[in-house]
């Protein structure tokens, strides 16, 4: 096995919804294990792998001073992989957008050429 | 692992890679801007990249090559051409390349599948075209199989909506 790559690290910890729903609550701020925990249906051990997880990916950091070692969501990891997941969404619309305007471009061509039959092509 | 040829084109697996476009054309036009060299000059590729057509040879297992340039860097992309049946079925494999056709792994990430696989279908509806794209690895490992799969998954449902309201929460910051 080599070690992960960054990115497959990241997408990863991004795949699980329980993962997913803790970055939702810890956008909003940050927050203790305890409370993490709340909203599920899940054991606190359960909590705190998928932080480890998360931790690990270095989509979140948690305190070393405080004894409740609050959760902090960590933005840079999870820009990245945004950056990187809409540009891939680009690349296709885009080029489908091209292709739009190529195929109007290709039609307008047609229709000049049937109006002036005689005229050569540009 | 090496797969079986009907194995490369059968329909019956889900895709990971689904997209559908409408476009206001006959499916014949389509088709031609798809494979034709001159057209494909003219629309495919990276924005912002000078594209070249190297070479297209549309038979079975022939290659499209084009080059893309930016700042003076070069780098190279291949169709491989699976099954072409005009107006209304392409398949090919796509991977980034050497000069010479070779697939090579992706600059970006060391883990991304070395080849994809592309099943394009072109219905004519009332003179326009949809196109549907589908596709996903081919002859990769697990652990290039599942970087694929889960950036598709969050690719197609942005994360379950959660990724653009993470990125609308990014743009506040």
């Amino acid at each position: 096995m080599t070690e992960q790559d960054p990115l497959s690290t990241t997408l990863a910890a991004l795949s699980d919804p329980v993962r997913r729903a803790i970055l939702m609550r810890l956008a909003e701020g940050e927050a203790t294990v305890n409370e993490l925990a709340e909203p599920f249906d899940i054991s606190l051990p359960a909590i705190s792998r998928h932080l480890k997880v998360l931790e690990h990916a270095g989509l979140i950091s948690r305190s070393r001073e405080a004894q409740w070692r609050p959760c902090k969501l960590e933005t840079e990891k999870l820009k990245e992989v945004s950056d990187w997941i809409s540009q891939y969404k680009k690349f296709w619309e885009e080029n489908f957008d091209r292709l739009d305007d190529y195929l109007r471009h290709l039609k307008q061509k047609e229709q000049n050429h049937a109006a002036n039959p005689t005229e050569p092509d540009q | 692992m090496q797969q079986t040829p009907q194995n490369l084109t059968s329909e019956s697996s889900q895709h990971p890679f689904f997209l559908q476009r409408t476009f206001d054309a006959p499916r014949t036009l389509l088709f031609e801007v798809f494979t034709q060299p001159e057209h494909l000059a003219q629309w495919w590729g990276p924005a912002g990249m000078n594209l070249q057509v190297e070479r297209l040879d549309l038979q079975e297992q022939g290659l499209f090559l084009y080059s893309m340039e930016r700042d003076g860097q070069k780098s190279y992309g291949r169709f491989q051409y699976q099954d072409i049946q005009a107006p209304e079925r392409l398949v090919y494999t796509s991977a980034f390349c050497d000069e010479n056709g070779h697939a090579i792994r992706a600059p970006f990430n060391p883990n991304w599948p070395l080849e994809l696989l592309n099943i394009l279908t072109f219905e004519e509806q009332d003179g326009k075209t949809i196109l549907t794209l589908q596709g996903g690895p081919i002859h990769a490992t697990p652990e290039e199989t599942q970087l694929y799969i889960g950036f598709m998954q969050n690719l197609r449902q942005g994360m379950g909506g959660t990724l653009d309201q993470l990125e609308a929460y990014l743009q506040r910051l």
